[in-house]
């Protein structure tokens, strides 16, 4: 028996398995997805298609992920986590709240030229704080192509900017559908009462 | 006083290795149930790799140790069974990690 034995490694196993059902992936896509369709073609109702999209995270985890994957609950350590990457998301919705209240505002702004990278940065800083604290190493790559879409759009304007956010919308939820498939494949739904026995 | 185990010597750390949660899938079994605060039985499956009813069987014995509580919870309408380590049990896998690691600090350096 190996004389070493990584809690800390087990843990994270533990708590990385949930993202191996790709619904992150899926739903970051997506938004990106519709954000960008509805640019392009100026349909606003588009919009409301994200109202669904919201419920795919916590019902999909309800109804495929726990399912197959079973039940837990994660110690002290890994909520205080989780607790943080809640506080660093709300901080981001207020900003970004707050920065399209100002543009709004008939304020003078510099120029969507200049505004598009601050945008970029901001939003890769955010993603890379997520994927910090929740373990979830993909969110960093999906932040950097976040935010250069948002560069693309504030350089070159419509219709290559929401075109360039489509396209990266479908590349990221090409790999949610890709990672959703072969979760599913490698946790098969288990026989009835497999996480009711009495031991 | 007991006889030291075979193969051991007396005083030795080797002789205070718990049996019950070196065997490599208890081991594995209580490694997950510390890092976490409980889990059901369908998780620890998928975690372990262990078969139902290898899992089952040593769940048992740790259940008759006293090192896990198993308790029957409903989630929503559907029953689940939760484990989790007694404090008993978390005492017991503290004291294999310490005895472990001063089985390895013994062993002279080549």
């Amino acid at each position: 028996m190996a004389g070493r034995i990584s809690l800390k490694e087990v843990e994270l196993k533990a708590w990385s398995s949930y993202f191996e059902d790709g619904l992150w992936d899926i739903f970051l896509g997506a938004m990106l997805l519709i954000g960008g369709i509805r640019s392009v073609t100026d349909y606003v109702w588009y919009t409301l298609l994200i109202l669904p999209l919201i419920l795919v995270l916590p019902l999909g985890k309800r109804l495929i992920t726990t399912p197959r994957l079973g039940h837990v609950k994660f110690g002290p350590s890994r909520k205080a986590r989780q607790r943080k990457a809640v506080v660093a998301l709300i901080i981001s919705v207020v900003a970004i709240f707050a920065l399209l209240l100002l543009s709004n505002s008939g304020l003078a702004l510099p120029p969507r030229m200049l505004i598009s990278p601050m945008m970029a940065v901001w939003i890769a800083v955010i993603f890379g704080v997520l994927a910090y604290f929740l373990d979830f190493k993909r969110l960093y790559a999906y932040g950097l192509l976040y935010g250069m879409s948002e560069v693309i759009w504030g350089q070159f304007g419509k219709p290559v900017g929401p075109v360039a956010q489509t396209i990266i919308g479908i590349a990221i939820l090409a790999i949610g559908l890709v990672v959703f498939v072969r979760f599913l494949r490698r946790y098969p739904l288990p026989a009835k009462g497999a996480s009711d026995v009495k031991a | 006083m007991s006889k030291p185990k075979a193969g051991t010597k007396e005083g030795s750390p080797l002789t205070d290795i718990d049996t019950l949660v070196h065997e490599p899938a208890r081991l594995n079994i209580m490694a997950q149930l510390y890092v976490l605060e409980g889990a059901d039985f369908l998780f620890l499956m998928r975690q372990t790799g262990l078969t139902f009813g290898n899992l089952s069987s040593h769940l048992g014995k740790l259940e008759y140790a006293g090192y896990v509580n198993v308790k029957k919870e409903f989630v929503g309408k559907k029953p689940h069974t939760m484990l989790r380590l007694t404090e008993k049990g978390r005492t017991a896998f503290r004291r294999y990690m310490q005895t472990m690691r001063q089985v390895f600090d013994e062993l002279p350096s080549n």
